[in-house]
């Protein structure tokens, strides 16, 4: 995971993006700061995307421009094919927000993924941002983006959107933000990353916002024991009240298997970490003492 | 398969039972399914069937009842094949007579198989073979012949989890699979028009996946007496508001989460969430907060304000949209039902739901 805190103007490689919604992200990125130098679209190729140079295969597009770094904005059905490509030409990070992203070809991608060292976020999830290099790669808002000394570990998307907008109206800011998703099947998994944040100098406090969906959660709580954490990690864990109150809830939660709230919560703390169950009680909890 | 109670003869000799009477459902995940019944002779099948029909789990009406004969085996196998995320790759377990069955408590005294490996029919059946080494030799034969069998399914229809339990060994060396069960992963179904025509054929089945990929909306009524309908998106967050709802001592009708990117200009999708909303005997509000993500929100939002002007309806809404600029929403639901008022952000938004709902309750 040391290829994760990338230096400002880090040249960035966009798989998938010649219109519609991939290309408005494309834009959004860009407006960031992010500097996107390529991109490959597989069929077009040549002619170049708001000035950027395209190409129609990534090792052709890293050859020619030195991409480090890949997003990839391809559609559910060729995320595969394109994340594979990018890892097998040479860079080392992608990112790849797609969602609905067929299981088999996750698992038979992250395999290869994972034999050649790349570090693959995704699929799913709003993906990598460094708010103080001004690098943005993926769909996260940059409206919810600021520099700061949080590291975030995203899961589910739309619920930690809201996070960040309330980070925001807080004025909090990120040192990274990781929009892993909550697919069963992903690239690198939310205990993948603390290791990187035990030792981040930018990092003061990690916040995880849980999904309750696999064992993500308690793998994450066991890497945290492991590692000794001598910071604060914050933890946002919602429904569990409503579930203990309400027993059609609680049966609705069950049929979609989005009940493991006490084996999640008891992991989490046993680690250390501190479980919050409302936003504003999680983003009242951060220690506001340091510098954000 | 039964479909109502059937009639019986009490004359007539009974076939060679006995009878497991099983309800027909879709799966409601192994700790809700319920159990079977066994049957002994025609009146006992028909009390069975009676006891089903027509029986209601967690809103999934039993439509038919399955009559299969009891498998009397000289051993029980069991066989199973899962995705494994931690370990990147397919997770096999083994079992015989009572061991590795996931769905009933483990004997401690049975030996128990399992290892995870490469994605592919051949490493998995290499896998097999590997493990089944433990087994004695009138069983260890039939499981390697069902996984040579089983295994190019799996990937074929890319499964998520394929469970044989039992695999039944009869006493002459044959075998025969009891029972299956396997999870298909919907997003892979694009792939497999077989599949998708049989979720076609057998409708009641699998009605949630229908209406997942035909309307982008996964939707289930939580509380039928519940007071605010939730038109929301997200799983999580509409979890969690659900959660907040319940803290201020409101009720929530349903859970909802809506596909973004079928929210565009004249899709069904907004229409059929809402008729059902406003169907609830107790709706005071309804709450719509739609986050874009991936999608963009300005599009989601011209959306729904068409699709709200075309549903006629007095109860009060509140609409917040994550991220979009407040005077580029109210632009565009200007001309919109008077009922509809809009929240800049989701803790307005809960606070308008929460008056509304205290002003709607009956005194």
């Amino acid at each position: 995971m040391n290829n994760l805190r990338l230096k400002p103007g880090t040249p960035v490689l966009v798989i998938g993006a010649p219109s519609g919604n991939a290309l408005r992200h494309m834009r959004l990125m860009r407006d960031y700061g992010t500097n996107i130098i390529a991109c490959v679209t597989f069929s077009e190729g040549g002619t170049g995307i708001d000035g950027i140079a395209s190409f129609t295969n990534c090792a052709d597009a890293i050859s020619a421009t030195g991409a480090k770094v890949a997003v990839t904005l391809a559609s559910p059905d060729t995320t595969g094919h394109a994340v594979l490509e990018a890892a097998e030409a040479g860079v080392s990070l992608i990112i790849s927000p797609t969602i609905l992203v067929p299981i088999h070809d996750t698992l038979r991608v992250r395999r290869r993924v994972r034999d050649l060292g790349t570090v693959w976020i995704g699929p799913g999830g709003t993906g990598l941002a460094i708010p103080g290099n001004s690098i943005n790669l993926g769909v996260t808002p940059n409206e919810i983006l600021r520099p700061g000394n949080i590291g975030v570990i995203a899961m589910p998307s739309t619920l930690s959107l809201e996070v960040g907008f309330a980070m925001a109206n807080h004025h909090l800011g990120q040192s990274m933000w990781i929009g892993v998703g909550v697919d069963l099947m992903k690239g690198a998994r939310p205990s993948d990353f603390v290791p990187f944040f035990a030792q981040d100098e930018e990092t003061t406090t990690v916040v995880l916002i849980c999904g309750r969906g696999g064992t993500d959660e308690e793998e994450f709580a066991e890497a945290v024991g492991h590692f000794g954490f001598s910071k604060p990690v914050l933890a946002l864990l919602a429904g569990e009240n409503a579930a203990a109150t309400n027993s059609s809830f609680s049966r609705f939660l069950e049929s979609r298997q989005l009940s493991h709230f006490v084996k999640i919560r008891t992991a989490l703390e046993q680690a250390g970490v501190a479980v919050y169950d409302g936003i504003d009680d999680l983003i009242g909890a951060i220690p506001t003492s340091l510098p954000q | 398969m039964l479909r109502q109670v059937p009639k019986y003869d009490e004359t007539a000799d009974d076939p060679a039972g006995p009878w497991l009477v099983k309800p027909q459902i879709p799966d409601l995940g192994l700790k809700r399914r319920p159990d079977y019944i066994t049957a002994q002779n025609a009146r006992e099948v028909a009390e069975a069937a009676n006891q089903w029909l027509g029986r209601k789990f967690n809103g999934h009406k039993v439509s038919a009842a399955r009559v299969e004969r009891k498998l009397i085996a000289a051993h029980r196998g069991y066989l199973c094949f899962e995705c494994d995320p931690i370990d990147i790759g397919v997770r096999v377990r083994l079992g015989f007579d009572g061991a590795g069955d996931t769905a009933t408590p483990v004997e401690p005294d049975k030996p128990f198989m399992t290892d995870s490996t490469a994605p592919d029919p051949t490493a998995v059946m290499a896998c097999v073979e590997r493990l089944s080494e433990e087994m004695p030799d009138t069983v260890r034969t039939q499981v390697n012949a069902a996984a040579g069998m089983l295994a190019p399914l799996f990937f074929g229809y890319e499964a998520i989890r394929l469970a044989i339990n039992p695999l039944a060994i009869f006493k002459d060396g044959s075998w025969m699979v009891g029972n299956v069960e396997m999870q298909i992963d919907e997003n892979g179904l694009f792939r497999h028009p077989e599949l998708i025509s049989l979720m076609d054929r057998r409708g009641d089945n699998y009605s949630d996946i229908q209406r997942r990929r035909e309307l982008g909306l996964d939707f289930s009524v939580v509380d039928k007496n519940g007071q605010i309908g939730l038109l929301t998106n997200g799983a999580a967050l509409t979890v969690f508001l659900m959660a907040e709802l319940r803290s201020r001592n409101l009720s929530p009708y349903n859970y909802v989460d809506l596909r973004p990117s079928f929210i565009i200009e004249g899709s069904e999708c907004i229409k059929t969430a809402m008729n059902q909303i406003i169907a609830g005997p107790n709706i005071q509000t309804v709450l719509i907060n739609l986050v874009g993500v991936n999608s963009d929100i300005e599009v989601i939002a011209k959306a729904l304000a068409q699709t709200l002007r075309q549903i006629p309806s007095e109860i009060p809404i509140v609409v917040r949209l994550a991220g979009m600029d407040p005077d580029a929403a109210k632009k565009i639901f200007d001309g919109s039902n008077s009922n509809i008022t809009l929240a800049s952000d989701l803790e307005t938004a809960l606070q308008l739901v929460e008056r509304q709902a205290t002003t709607q309750a009956p005194s």
